[in-house]
């Protein structure tokens, strides 16, 4: 079910944060609908994917957006100085060293599908890194709250197998 | 007729089309690589465009293109590298990419380019069924190329009779709705194969996107007019010194 409604979201048994977009705009629709406070209220496991996962962080050089504040990490933007790399990075990229229960089953090193610029550095609750110039998150996980910068959905088998592992959570 | 045409009339069965980036793995291998598929065995060619934010690609194409990128390959440059493409080469060629590089270069000089060359057709993923129809299509025509369109074990039969009558060649029946090169269990896909079968279509379906080795190719064929192998093909010349002996070598492993 796809859905803004506040009472549908609070009785989901598993919430997916989806991404894609701009990280002030997005803030701001949450606010207007008052979901900001209740993401962060949720108690069910709920998943954040791409732009998602961003927004559950403090901070994002986006548009200097205030963020939801559940995962204490700044997202930054990717700096075209660090390297040759091209910004955004879109393709496959290895996700090292994955641990927890979303990636059950999933070996290290596999790779997954990314479109992004902006990243979350490393934390506490940084559960898989990826290189991109730069080491960052590539997965987060703090209590009931899963993030991932990668899109499972558009990563193949290794992204089905960490959906239906979140699934199971 | 188109040459895609006349080879689906003279082979209905079992045709191997073996994909391989364009200025991979050395920027001038592109014809070394066309000459040794055609001359081991490969019924058609397809030769993708690198490109640095691939769609519908795993991550072996994806590392061909951000190599053949490196070696400095461009849609300009493939054009040249395909000068006197038919003085050796009598097998259809397609041309497969996104298309980001082919706006850039201009739609119509795209084909009208590619028809000098002496290519037959074009694959682009990314090309939506709306755009071709009202815009893109007229264009392809006009230069005598066909157009292959690609259907998932998503699409609705509907919509694949009105892909299957935009598209002209032949129909890239995607194994998968994911991307290319992983492994697949070719038995689950030989329901929507044989559903595609079933449905009479005018074109002649070839199967693509995790066929490997020689039994997951028998199995694709089963149902199709034959199958796509890009990501092995890949692989197998990843490192190699001499191509016409890799390409030998591999093509051997299928087709034999």
């Amino acid at each position: 079910m796809v859905t803004d409604d506040p009472e549908k979201i609070r009785n989901a048994d598993k919430v997916i944060f989806p991404g894609v977009g701009e990280a002030s705009t997005a803030m701001e629709y949450l606010k207007d609908r008052k979901l900001d406070r209740l993401i962060k209220d949720l108690r069910q496991p709920v998943l954040g994917v791409c732009l998602g996962m961003q927004l559950m962080c403090t901070h994002s050089e986006e548009n200097n957006t205030q963020c939801l504040g559940i995962f204490d990490l700044r997202v930054q933007k990717f700096e075209a100085g660090h390297s040759s790399l091209k910004i955004p990075q879109i393709g496959w990229n290895k996700i090292i060293n994955p641990t927890g229960p979303m990636f059950t089953s999933v070996g290290n090193d596999q790779y997954c599908y990314f479109v992004h610029s902006y990243y979350a550095a490393l934390g506490t609750h940084t559960v898989a890194t990826t290189e991109y110039g730069i080491p960052f998150s590539s997965a987060l996980h703090k209590d009931n709250f899963y993030g991932v910068q990668f899109h499972p959905e558009k990563s193949a088998k290794v992204g089905e197998r960490i959906l239906s592992n979140f699934l199971s959570i | 007729m188109s040459r895609i045409v006349k080879l689906f009339e003279k082979k209905q069965k079992n045709v191997l089309n073996v994909y391989c980036t364009a200025g991979y793995p050395e920027l001038h291998s592109t014809m070394t690589v066309i000459k040794a598929l055609q001359d081991f065995g490969a019924d058609l060619i397809e030769l993708g465009i690198p490109y640095s934010d691939p769609l519908a690609d795993g991550p072996v194409i994806q590392a061909s293109g951000t190599r053949a990128l490196i070696n400095g390959m461009t849609v300009k440059k493939l054009f040249e590298q395909l000068q006197g493409l038919r003085s050796s080469i009598q097998i259809p060629v397609l041309l497969m990419g996104y298309m980001n590089p082919v706006l850039q270069f201009g739609f119509e000089q795209f084909c009208a380019a590619a028809a000098d060359a002496g290519v037959d057709g074009i694959i682009l993923p990314d090309l939506p069924v709306y755009e071709f129809e009202t815009e893109y299509g007229a264009l392809t025509k006009k230069y005598g190329l066909d157009f292959v369109f690609l259907v998932t074990p998503e699409t609705p039969d509907l919509r694949i009779r009105r892909i299957d009558s935009l598209s002209s060649g032949f129909l890239y029946a995607v194994s998968s709705s994911s991307t290319t090169g992983k492994d697949k269990d070719m038995v689950a896909q030989e329901v929507y194969f044989e559903r595609l079968q079933k449905m009479r279509l005018s074109n002649p379906v070839l199967a693509g996107f995790g066929i490997k080795d020689k039994p997951s190719f028998t199995a694709a064929c089963r149902y199709t007019s034959g199958a796509v192998i890009g990501s092995a093909y890949i692989k197998a010349i990843e490192n190699s010194q001499d191509i016409e002996s890799s390409t030998r070598q591999f093509l051997n492993s299928i087709l034999n």
